[in-house]
């Protein structure tokens, strides 16, 4: 096999996302097993910058380790984008010239998309992540019989534009991070001449936890729900505060605290101010101990393509609650046994008090989601399973 | 019974058969709630200010705030020409009322954009006010310590 390129929007070692961290452990993965890889990017920071300023110098860079290649991008319409966005975002459908804005506005690079058409000799695949941005799209259309899409979707407004079904109908491969993205995909479109494979990310599972550390440190001595990932509308975390914040007032002798860790800033009503604690961003080892020392994690996001928090609460041997309107993340406890899912609040006071009244089964469920996600999510496996693919295709 | 036997006992399903039976037992129902159950992105308390998501809003007002009544496409062939024929018979009402829509929107637009910013301010002048509070409260402790 030649070169194979990975390319996204921006890529950095430390920006943050569910999508930016799987390019990284996968590249990371792959590098290690001797695979020559070379990543595509623009010169923007990362998503939460401005798509318009070339932060990083065009040209060849390295980030840890691996050759990449910067693009300056192309300035923008922000506002047209925005208009069309905004209708996306409330599940306004859009006409063709409006998706087609969508594309041209959003972040882009020319000059990248005519490196991969000029170059594409040199390399055997181009692997594309995430689906909805112009550099997946463009880049696709400039080599599509290399392209290979790891696309993150899942069920909301931007997958169903037209547009797109023209551009990922024509790759030559799609990686899914699990079962319930591959079936929405071939819900909404024909990969009928696609080659696909469910290959799911990996997890790094030799780290210690300490129940007991993370109840020194923080001196949370009650039983608490954790909640772990960005704090944003988008993930549904106000479910999860009006649920507590109703099981407060009607559990009134209930013990049980609400911890939030990870980035962004949420508003917690003052009745159950002092019964949240948010801690905010933590390092690895507290994120790990939080979860071994915590009843149970919450996981109440209904757009989730993988969900690395709830694996890590089940390497730390703790079960999950989740979403029933998540595929994803329901399907995970459902193959596993390890945790339960809740369509409304009854069922979520449900779940919490199974799991509060029922230590030594969710002990089990515990045990049993570190089983899953051993099997299952191996670097070793996943990374072998990859590059089968990627020579299945580069053939 | 050895311990991977055990824990392979475990069925969900099951549980949760168990936890919609108690919740139907108990007769719970969505009004002995005191909030809206939506399971929506945008799922946050009435009662609760949040910024971020007022800032969003914001934004998205001032993106559809106007209406461009003539820009809407109607496509081509038959059903174009139909769409074109129903656009000019509805011609002498419609603008008039899309003109008022718009002008009624501008409006809000602005008042909305107007607390937008008042808010924006007055959160970083609290924040301040706060810092100054409590190193004034810190002082206060100080003197009262030393006499």
């Amino acid at each position: 096999m030649k070169k194979i390129a990975f390319v996204a929007p921006w890529f950095g070692e430390n920006i943050p996302g569910g999508a930016e961290m799987a390019m990284r452990e996968h590249i990371k993965h792959l590098y290690a097993k001797g695979i020559d890889i070379e990543v595509l990017t623009t010169c923007v920071k990362q998503f939460t910058a401005d798509w318009n300023i070339d932060y990083y110098t065009p040209g060849l860079d390295t980030v840890m380790g691996i050759p990449t290649r910067r693009f300056k991008v192309r300035k923008r319409d922000t506002h047209a984008f925005d208009v069309v966005n905004t209708k996306l975002m409330n599940n306004v459908s859009l006409t063709d010239e409006e998706e087609e804005t969508f594309v041209r506005e959003m972040v882009n690079s020319p000059d990248m998309y005519k490196y991969i058409s000029e170059h594409q000799d040199e390399y055997s695949l181009f692997v594309y992540i995430p689906y909805m941005f112009g550099t997946t799209i463009n880049g696709i259309l400039a080599c599509p019989e290399k392209a290979v899409v790891i696309p993150c979707f899942h069920e909301e407004s931007y997958i169903h534009m037209r547009i797109f079904k023209d551009v990922f109908e024509k790759a030559a491969g799609m990686l899914y991070n699990a079962e319930p993205e591959k079936i929405l995909a071939n819900e909404v479109f024909d990969f009928s001449n696609v080659k696909q494979l469910t290959l799911g990310i990996g997890l790094d599972n030799d780290f210690s936890y300490d129940e007991k550390r993370f109840r020194e440190k923080y001196k949370v001595n009650d039983p608490f729900i954790l909640y772990a990932g960005r704090k944003d509308v988008g993930k549904n975390i106000y479910t999860l505060i009006n649920y507590f914040r109703e099981y407060k007032d009607r559990n009134k002798d209930s013990k049980l605290k609400l911890v939030l860790i990870g980035g962004g800033e949420v508003t917690i009503p003052d009745d159950i101010a002092s019964e949240v604690i948010d801690i905010g961003f933590v390092d690895r080892q507290d994120k790990y101990d939080a979860c071994a020392a915590a009843s149970m994690m919450c996981q109440p996001s209904i757009h989730e393509s993988f969900s690395l928090v709830i694996m890590e609460s089940w390497l730390c041997e703790r079960p999950v609650i989740v979403h029933n309107r998540c595929d994803v993340t329901k399907n995970f406890v459902k193959e596993s046994n390890a945790g339960l899912y809740f369509d409304n609040y009854f069922e979520f006071e449900g779940c919490v008090d199974y799991i509060l009244n029922n230590p030594e089964v969710a002990d089990k469920m515990g045990k049993l989601g570190r089983k899953y996600v051993l099997e299952t999510f191996d670097w070793d496996v996943i990374t072998k399973k990859a590059i089968s693919f990627f020579e299945e295709i580069a053939q | 019974m050895n311990n991977t036997e055990v824990i392979e006992n475990i069925d969900i399903e099951q549980i949760m058969d168990e936890i919609r039976a108690k919740i139907k037992e108990r007769g719970y129902t969505e009004d002995m709630l005191k909030f809206r159950d939506v399971a929506a992105d945008m799922n946050v308390s009435m009662d609760v200010f949040n910024s971020g998501v007022f800032s969003k809003v914001v934004e998205q007002t001032n993106a559809n705030s106007h209406i461009n009544y003539y820009e809407i496409p109607i496509g081509t062939g038959l059903k174009g020409f139909v769409k074109r024929c129903i656009r000019k018979m509805i011609s002498f009402a419609l603008p008039p009322v899309v003109f008022q829509v718009n002008e009624y929107n501008r409006s809000a637009t602005q008042s909305i954009n107007q607390i937008h910013a008042f808010i924006k301010k007055y959160e970083s002048d609290i924040k301040e006010k706060d810092k100054q509070i409590a190193e004034l409260k810190k002082r206060i402790e100080q003197l009262e310590k030393n006499g």
